[in-house]
């Protein structure tokens, strides 16, 4: 089982986004999927449905011991589950949140996952390293760092690859696994300026090649607390990064997507 | 226009990706086109599933760590003793290097005061065979008689001359006085940086200050040799100058007997 933290130093980067619409993706070439969301203000279960929101999960599995079967919830995907955050007791809060700083209060979580036949969790966390965030960093096996391509966010890049520097000197066993650059708009040239930079001082591998732009897809699927390939009734452009990205991570995790494997290529035409 | 990353650069981040394996699929050279992944190849498997209560490779750097900041603390401390010590060691040296430049002061003087000695003594020699001229002068005048008055001229001369001698004779004596008492004052500044090192306790710093006050010992012997051969200098100049004293008075006797005759012969022949 492959475990995955989707993080950054900045908020509103695009985490969530990616989080969700990545998982979707990998569901869909044929992984069996968990999304986790470690962020404790929620931010998978508010996206999608109020329900999702008012729904035990992660919380409740790390404090009180439930199972991750009786939690994860159901997608239309049937390859992808999900796993809200849950409901935080507010009396129990710094507590939880101090524990969850431990590498020890997530072991329940993917030691489960794995027996529930997961190929490959992904965790969707807040902005920072502290509390559950820094807990999953310390759990997991790979990072990736969504990079909005705006000046302001740039800045903090140099901070946080410290940040996950200390950690890692802590004994975090995790890796980065690339940088994923997002919010890129091709009218600004700051935006494009900013990207072109990451690509430059970054180490020439550790950049992905996809990118993600900014798109008002995004808002529309956020809005509507969906993915963004089940907007319509067919799959729009903007939900093809996704699976590029997908495809992209795949060959850097050394897995090969069934979509990969070759078919039986008989010939398109069949007869007259 | 700054820079949009800031100070983050390809060396720092190169730096903080390896440094601790944060990024495990690079190349250790850093060459990019020994990193473009392969086709199907992945850049980095998975590592396996831990077994459970077993120690992850997590742990076992945690434990690193944490004796690696033990020995961090430690070597924090030794940081901060040594640099109380060099502390210490620097006042002392201070302290040290002004006495040895008073030493150094007193030597010049004591050089100084040698030549002025050695000066004083050429001086006396000269003065001596003035002496010798003028007895002879004198024996001359008895004589010859008639020149009574020349004489007494020269009497009066050299009663300037004994004058300024005495004088010379006090100020010698005034200066080895005052280099007494800066050797004595230099011996209880030494005295009193080795109680200060002393007290800071310290086996290497004790031997450095032994190996200094050694040095000033040296120092004040070789000046308080130097201070007894002046002392013998003055002894022996001394009784050169009664001797010249004696020899002066029998001279201004026969001076005197000289001029008596002379008187004697103008009233004899008046």
């Amino acid at each position: 089982m492959i475990s995955l933290a989707i993080s950054s130093q900045k908020g509103g980067v695009g985490k969530t986004t990616l989080s969700l619409n990545l998982a979707c993706s990998l569901a869909r070439r044929g992984w069996k999927v968990l999304l986790v969301d470690a962020d404790p203000q929620g931010s998978i279960g508010m996206s999608l449905t109020e329900e999702a929101s008012r729904h035990p999960g992660l919380y409740e599995l790390t404090s009180q011991g439930r199972a991750l079967k009786e939690l994860a919830f159901e997608t239309r995907i049937e390859s992808l589950q999900i796993l809200t955050s849950g409901q935080i007791d507010p009396a129990h809060y710094f507590q939880w949140y101090q524990d969850a700083e431990r590498q020890s209060t997530f072991d329940p979580l993917f030691e489960q996952a794995a027996g529930e036949g997961f190929s490959i969790v992904i965790c969707d966390t807040a902005c920072g390293v502290h509390g559950p965030s820094m807990g999953i960093l310390r759990s997991v096996q790979s990072v990736v760092i969504p990079q909005q391509a705006e000046p302001l966010a740039g800045r903090s890049l140099g901070f946080y690859l410290e940040v996950l520097n200390q950690l890692s000197a802590q004994g975090s066993a995790f890796s980065i696994l690339g940088v994923v650059i997002t919010m890129l708009s091709f009218d600004s040239e700051d935006s494009q300026i900013m990207a072109t930079e990451v690509r430059e001082v970054m180490p020439f591998n550790l950049v992905l090649n996809t990118m993600i732009p900014r798109d008002v897809l995004f808002l529309k699927a956020s809005r509507k607390g969906l993915p963004v390939e089940f907007l319509y009734k067919q799959k729009p452009a903007a939900a093809e990064v996704f699976d590029q990205l997908a495809k992209e991570l795949e060959l850097r995790l050394g897995l090969k997507s069934s979509q990969e494997e070759e078919g039986e290529q008989t010939p398109l035409l069949v007869g007259p | 226009m700054s820079k949009p990353l800031y100070s983050l650069d390809r060396e720092t981040a190169h730096r903080l990706l390896t440094r601790h394996g944060l990024a495990r699929n690079l190349d250790p050279s850093g060459s990019p086109v020994a990193a473009i992944p392969e086709e199907g190849a992945g850049l980095m498997p998975p590592p396996p599933p831990r077994p459970l209560g077993e120690k992850s490779e997590g742990e076992e750097r945690s434990l690193w760590q944490e004796k690696n900041l033990e020995l961090s603390k430690e070597l924090e401390k030794s940081r901060q003793q040594v640099a109380e010590r060099e502390e210490k060691v620097q006042v002392l040296e201070k302290a040290n290097g002004h006495l040895e430049q008073q030493l150094d002061g007193l030597g010049k003087n004591l050089q100084e005061a040698g030549k002025e000695i050695q000066s004083l003594k050429e001086e006396l020699a000269g003065r001596r065979v003035e002496i010798e001229t003028l007895k002879r002068a004198a024996e001359q005048s008895q004589k010859e008689k008639g020149q009574g008055g020349k004489l007494e001229a020269e009497l009066e001369l050299w009663k300037e001359r004994c004058q300024l001698e005495k004088k010379e004779r006090e100020t010698i004596a005034g200066k080895l006085i005052e280099l007494d008492q800066e050797l004595t004052a230099t011996k209880v500044q030494l005295e009193e940086a080795k109680r200060t090192a002393a007290q800071a306790g310290d086996a290497e710093l004790m031997a450095r200050l032994r190996q200094q006050l050694q040095t000033g010992r040296d120092l004040v012997a070789r000046a308080g040799q130097d201070h007894d051969k002046l002392l013998a200098e003055r002894a022996g100049l001394k009784k050169k100058i009664e001797e010249l004293e004696l020899e002066l008075f029998k001279s201004k006797e026969a001076l005197k007997q000289a001029v008596m005759a002379v008187h004697q012969a103008r009233s004899g022949a008046g």
